[in-house]
C-alpha cells in the first residue's frame, strides 16, 4: 500500500478543472486555427494558379516542353511542402495543447495535495 | 526512453538543465518541434529580399550576353539559401512520439521517405525546393536569356512560373519557422 496524503486543505473542484481545460484548449487551437487557414489559403491558390499557368503558357507556346516538364515536378514537389508544412503546424499544436493540458490538471492537483509533483512524460 | 525533448534541455542548455531535473522539473514541458531560432527567420527574409530583387531586376527581360554580369548576384543568393538549408538540417530536431509513428503494424505503404514528414523540419525541404528552383533560373537564363515579363499573368513566359514556384515555397518555410515561436 501507498502513503496517502492528509485531508485536502482546498477540496477538488473538478467543473473550474473542466472549465479551465477546455479554455486552455480552445487558446491555443483558435490561434493555431487562425495560422493554418491563412497559410492554407495562400498555399491551394497558389497551387492552383501555378497549375492554370503551366498550361495555358504551355499552350500559348510561351514555354517549351522541358520547361513545362520542370515546373510540373516543381508543383507535385510544392505540393509536398505543403502538405509536410501542415504536418509541422499540427506537431507544434499538440505540443502546445499536450503542454498546457497537463500544466492546468497537475496545477489542480498539486494545489489540492499540497505537492510540487512533476509533469508527466508524454505516453509513447 | 521517450523521443520527445523536455524545453527546458533543449533551451537552456545542460547546466540549465540539471537545474530543472532537481529544483523545478514541475516547470518543463515536453517539446516535438524544434526550437525556435531568430537567426534562420532574419536570414530567410534578408535572402527573400535579394531574390525578389532578382526577380524584379530580369523581369524587364535578359539576354544569355549579359548574364556573366549578374551570375555573382544568382549564385549570392543561391548560396545564401544553402547556407540557411544546412543550418536548419542541422538544427536539433526532436523526434516526435511513437504513437504518431506507427500503430501496431507499419501502416502501408512503408516507404521511408514517408516518416521525414515528422522527423525533418519542414523548412529543409522548402529550401531544397528553392534552391533547385534558382539553380534552374540560373542555367536557363544563362543558356537562353529570359523575356520580359509581368507578373502575375497567365499565360505568361517562364520567369513567372518560376516566382511564383519561389514564393510558394518561402511562404511554407516562413509560415512553419514563425510558428516555432511558441
Amino acid at each position: 500500500m501507498g502513503q496517502t496524503g492528509t485531508p485536502a486543505a482546498n477540496p477538488f473542484d473538478v467543473r473550474k478543472l473542466i472549465a479551465d481545460i477546455g479554455a486552455a484548449v480552445n487558446g491555443v487551437v483558435q490561434k493555431d486555427l487562425t495560422t493554418y487557414e491563412a497559410y492554407i489559403q495562400r498555399q491551394t491558390q497558389g497551387i492552383a494558379h501555378q497549375a492554370e499557368w503551366i498550361a495555358e503558357s504551355f499552350v500559348a507556346g510561351m514555354i517549351d516542353i522541358g520547361t513545362r516538364d520542370f515546373f510540373l515536378k516543381q508543383l507535385a514537389d510544392t505540393t509536398a511542402v505543403f502538405a509536410k508544412t501542415v504536418a509541422g503546424l499540427a506537431l507544434i499544436t499538440i505540443e502546445k495543447v499536450w503542454n498546457a493540458v497537463v500544466d492546468v490538471l497537475w496545477r489542480s492537483i498539486n494545489t489540492v495535495i499540497g505537492a510540487a509533483l512533476p509533469l508527466p512524460p508524454l505516453p509513447q | 526512453m521517450g523521443f520527445v525533448v523536455h524545453r527546458c534541455a533543449a533551451q537552456l542548455g545542460a547546466v540549465s538543465m540539471l537545474l530543472c531535473l532537481t529544483v523545478g522539473l514541475g516547470s518543463c514541458t515536453i517539446q516535438l518541434a524544434p526550437a525556435y531560432d531568430a537567426s534562420i527567420v532574419a536570414g530567410l527574409n534578408t535572402a527573400n529580399t535579394q531574390a525578389e530583387t532578382l526577380f524584379a531586376t530580369v523581369s524587364i527581360g535578359v539576354t544569355k550576353d549579359t548574364f556573366a554580369t549578374r551570375e555573382p548576384q544568382y549564385n549570392a543568393i543561391i548560396g545564401q539559401f544553402s547556407a540557411l538549408d544546412s543550418q536548419v538540417a542541422a538544427r536539433p530536431m526532436p523526434q516526435p512520439p511513437s504513437f504518431l509513428m506507427s500503430g501496431p503494424k507499419p501502416l502501408p505503404p512503408s516507404d521511408p521517405k514517408l516518416i521525414s514528414l515528422l522527423t525533418e523540419a519542414p523548412t529543409k525541404a522548402a529550401l531544397d525546393h528553392i534552391v533547385a528552383t534558382l539553380t534552374q533560373l540560373r542555367n536557363l537564363v544563362a543558356q537562353a536569356g529570359l523575356a520580359a515579363a509581368t507578373c502575375p499573368a497567365t499565360p505568361s513566359p517562364a520567369l513567372c512560373g518560376f516566382k511564383s514556384d519561389y514564393e510558394q515555397n518561402f511562404d511554407s518555410a516562413l509560415t512553419y519557422e514563425t510558428a516555432l515561436q511558441r
